[in-house]
């Protein structure tokens, strides 16, 4: 058994028997881990009120490669997006991200780059004007390219040539496809020329700027459109989420 | 180890079903009725029958109750003019053993979670809109201080507030009896937040 120190956030947090949690963290160092919080729902538990879901946290626990649950040993608050929990649209979509997260194969593996995203996302989330929805696009773009399939929204895949008028995106191969190259096989999905755009956008300016980005429902709708049906054809079993389900329910 | 009794075998694995028993704890307790006399335990499982057949939630507050609409509800000494919202029929409990409290409650049957599903619709909120009415002053949010019931707080406070009613939410922070230099700093920050003038 090892004592481990790294960064985490907690994904999500489910009770275990009468004081204790069960905590889902995605860490710096050791990927995502499922680990138990002795105690830490009694009233004056030495974990106080650090451990719920998205808190960015400084965290030292007991590992034992045999175990599936990891023990924790102490835990301290480095942020806790207090914008976050006090608007419940952002609470939603900053669930949907750890939700995402969660459920995908890159979202286990230690990767710095993708926990440093999560951690830009939240403070972004945080700190928007909105709900927080164009922080959660762009966290799905940038995703991407850290799971190696980065969309390319630049001229035609095949002969680079600039694409005009409505767009078939190829979701294969990552990219427009005009109507010489297109391979009749390929499955595709229909852009318009703001939506390529907006895509751009999203790609190109910092998760921390993007602001008022993105405003028309028409575009927000058809990008979202985009990021899911292209996940979907990179990743397999990919769920709906349940945090966004409940975001559209309010 | 399995028992050569097939009632003995059955006992155990029914009590080790039950939250917080493992084996072990389910053996001792079916020893334990072994020498413990027949109406003893006759009456042991009749109570257990009686908690499903008798037992129900108040149609008005959704509390536990054998009477619809609970004692509470019904009772002519409350102050009708105050309710007071818990997650579940526990927190009610909770609250009236401090008897600090007069007013009426409402139980909600949960909390808001996102990541479980949990929207609106799956607890008892329409229902508590409908009771609000002119003679109600206040509504106590007393959610438990987590994101969910946080989140659920939230969403109340933002459906009750038109209404033209005092919402409040109980105060959270350093529980008594503590050392302010142990606190963790999310506590704190709460206490701080929900400081009050004295
Ligand atoms: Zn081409
Ligand atoms: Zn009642």
């Amino acid at each position: 058994m090892s004592l481990q120190k790294t960064d985490a956030v907690i994904l999500r947090s489910i009770n275990h028997g009468e004081t204790s949690k069960i905590l889902t963290a995605y860490t710096r160092a050791h990927g995502k881990i499922a680990i138990m919080a002795k105690g830490s729902r009694a009233l004056k538990s030495r974990f106080g009120g650090a451990l719920e879901p998205l808190n960015h946290l400084s965290i030292l626990y007991y590992e034992k490669k045999s175990r599936e649950i990891q023990l924790l040993s102490q835990a301290d608050l480095i942020e806790s997006f207090p914008k976050i929990h006090a608007e419940l649209e952002k609470t939603a979509v900053a669930l949907a991200v750890c939700e995402l997260l969660n459920q995908l194969e890159v979202g286990q593996e230690p990767n710095p780059l993708l926990f440093r995203l999560l951690l830009s996302t939240l403070t972004s989330i945080d700190a928007a004007a909105n709900n927080g929805m164009n922080s959660f696009r762009a966290f799905q773009i940038h995703m991407f390219d850290i799971m190696g399939f980065r969309p390319h929204f630049h001229g035609c895949i095949g002969c680079q040539r600039p694409v005009a008028g409505a767009i078939a995106f190829d979701l294969m191969e990552g990219g427009p496809s005009c109507q010489d190259c297109r391979r009749a096989t390929a499955s595709t999905i229909v852009l318009t020329q703001e939506t390529l755009q907006a895509l751009q956008g999203l790609q190109k300016i910092h998760i921390s700027r993007l602001g008022d980005f993105l405003q028309s429902t028409t575009s927000q709708n058809q990008v979202d459109n985009f990021l899911r049906a292209y996940l979907q054809n990179h990743v397999d079993d990919v769920r709906e989420l349940k945090s966004l389900q409940f975001l559209k329910r309010l | 180890m399995q028992y050569a009794s097939v009632s003995m075998e059955k006992a155990i694995s029914e009590l080790s079903r039950l939250p917080g028993i493992g084996r072990k704890s389910a053996q001792r307790l079916v020893f334990h009725l072994l020498k413990t006399s027949k109406p003893e335990v006759q009456s042991l499982a009749e109570a257990l029958i009686a908690i499903k057949e008798k037992i129900r939630s108040c149609s008005v507050c959704f509390n536990i109750t054998e009477a619809d609409p609970c004692p509470i509800c019904k009772s002519e000494k409350r102050d009708r003019s105050i309710v007071c919202v818990v997650e579940e029929a526990n927190d009610l409990l909770a609250i009236e053993k401090t008897g600090e409290y007069r007013g009426l409650y409402h139980v909600l049957g949960g909390a808001l979670s996102p990541l479980e599903g949990i929207g609106p619709d799956d607890l008892h909120i329409r229902e508590l809109l409908t009771r609000l009415n002119g003679s109600t002053d206040e509504v106590i949010l007393a959610t438990n201080p987590n994101t969910e019931g946080e989140a659920t707080a939230l969403y109340l406070e933002r459906l009750i507030k038109p209404l033209a009613m005092r919402v409040t939410r109980i105060a959270r922070g350093l529980p008594v009896g503590s050392d302010l230099e142990y606190a963790d700093a999310m506590t704190l920050t709460r206490a701080l937040e929900g400081r009050v003038t004295i």
